[in-house]
């Protein structure tokens, strides 16, 4: 018995620690604070652990991902929630797509640093923020994001392409803003 | 139908079924502006996770594998006490009953209210004919000691035993110019208390068992009960005749 559990401890110790940038990058970026955000890890850790029995095996990422942003939803965004300023309905997600200026991404981007992306990324409002986070840095499946947020897979379809759509706002705006591209480049004529 | 923003997403994500990406993709072919619109969606996402710092913190690292180990304590505690339960009570319960057991069979403090209940319940198992040679040995040295120029004291007979505390006893039929005396000695008690002092001498303890009053003095390790119907003063005179060793 004591060796199983030493043997359970160090299994996941081996796991949680090969995934421990991606857990507390994910903890940061949706807190935006560090010292929330170590909170958060470490309880998501400790929850993790308590549950690991339960854990079926598959993508402990997915898995420990999952915790960290349900306890974020259910604990942490509650005393936060407020307007969600600048964000968009997720129904408007479904209209056509439409050419929303043609900046060349080569302006948009090769300018930019890690530091501007988080930057940016940090701006978009939270439900969007936390889908194309956990889509574009973690790469986790829409089903996963949808079990992580918990919401319907459709949710998370509209959440990340609306999140994204914002994100490119935000990077025009900073490029905008340092002179990396000009308002004329923002017609799309 | 002309997919919608959700569908590039999803094509870009990989999260279409064949036959819906075959569907989009169709649509792509023909359709310029939605293949800009894929394409920039494809560079954002390449973007951003180039761009995205990847952030270490091993400080948070250390603190959690530090909570994990506080956790496993707390486990194995938890763990011991649960699986052990009916044997720590047992073992807490047979420790009370053996610990009750020593206290009543070997303790060397009696209280007054024991001394009645260990004399009473004496039961000699052999007459003085029985002796062995260490116990009349032992008679004949208490007596020897003894004061006999003034009022000798006789012994009339004696027994070997033992109370129902299975503490081994004497019980010697005494008599002097006075009358009958019972002077029981008790083995193993250093102390008895709760008896009223007798006099100035602390050592010479009495009581009153009905008519008789009963003095108690330890020596050696014995108590020494002497039971007579006289008054306290005359019995811890007899009592020091007979342990003169004492003052």
């Amino acid at each position: 018995m004591l060796f199983g559990r030493r043997d359970k401890r160090d299994a996941f110790e081996r796991q949680a620690e090969r995934v421990f940038p991606s857990i507390y990058g994910t903890a940061l970026r949706l807190c935006r604070s560090r010292e929330e955000a170590e909170d958060l890890v470490q309880e998501a850790m400790v929850r993790a652990y308590e549950a690991y029995d339960r854990f079926d095996g598959s993508n402990f990422k997915a898995w420990i991902l999952r915790i960290v942003t349900n306890l974020y939803i259910n604990r942490y965004r509650q005393r936060q929630r407020g307007p969600q300023l600048g964000s968009l309905d997720d129904e408007n997600a479904s209209e056509p797509v439409g050419l929303e200026g043609e900046i060349p991404d080569r302006l948009l981007f090769d300018e930019a640093l890690g530091t501007e992306v988080e930057a940016a990324l940090a701006r978009v409002p939270d439900d969007f923020r936390t889908a194309v986070l956990l889509s574009d840095i973690e790469g986790l499946s829409y089903q996963e994001i949808a079990d992580a947020t918990q919401v319907p897979i459709g949710t998370v379809r509209s959440r990340i392409a609306r999140g994204r759509a914002l994100l490119r706002k935000e990077l025009e705006t900073y490029a905008l803003k340092e002179g990396l591209i000009k308002v004329s480049d923002l017609d799309p004529g | 139908m002309k997919p919608t923003l959700e569908d590039l997403h999803s094509l870009a994500d990989g999260e279409l079924s064949p036959a819906e990406s075959q569907d989009v993709i169709r649509e792509l072919n023909s359709d310029a502006g939605l293949t800009a619109e894929y394409q920039r969606v494809l560079r954002l996402k390449q973007f951003v996770l180039q761009h995205a710092e990847v952030l270490q913190n091993e400080d948070a690292w250390r603190v959690s594998v530090a909570r994990l180990t506080e956790i496993d304590r707390t486990r194995r505690v938890d763990s011991f006490v649960t699986r052990n339960a009916w044997g720590l009570c047992g073992v807490i319960f047979a420790s009370l009953v053996v610990g009750g057991m020593l206290q009543r069979n070997s303790a060397s403090n009696v209280s007054g209210n024991e001394v009645a209940r260990m004399m009473s319940s004496f039961t000699p198992d052999r007459s003085s004919i029985a002796f062995t040679p260490d116990e009349r040995k032992y008679v004949q040295g208490l007596f020897n000691q003894a004061d006999k120029s003034v009022n000798s004291i006789t012994l009339e007979r004696f027994y070997v035993g033992s109370n129902d505390d299975g503490r081994r006893m004497r019980r010697y039929f005494l008599r002097d110019g006075g009358g009958r005396m019972v002077l029981d000695v008790v083995e193993g008690v250093r102390s008895i208390e709760g008896m009223t002092v007798h006099g100035e001498d602390p050592r010479y303890k009495s009581g009153n068992m009905g008519q008789a009053t009963t003095i108690a003095w330890v020596k050696d390790g014995s108590a020494l009960l002497l039971t007579a119907e006289r008054d306290p003063s005359s019995l811890v005179e007899i009592a020091k005749r007979i342990c003169p060793g004492d003052e």
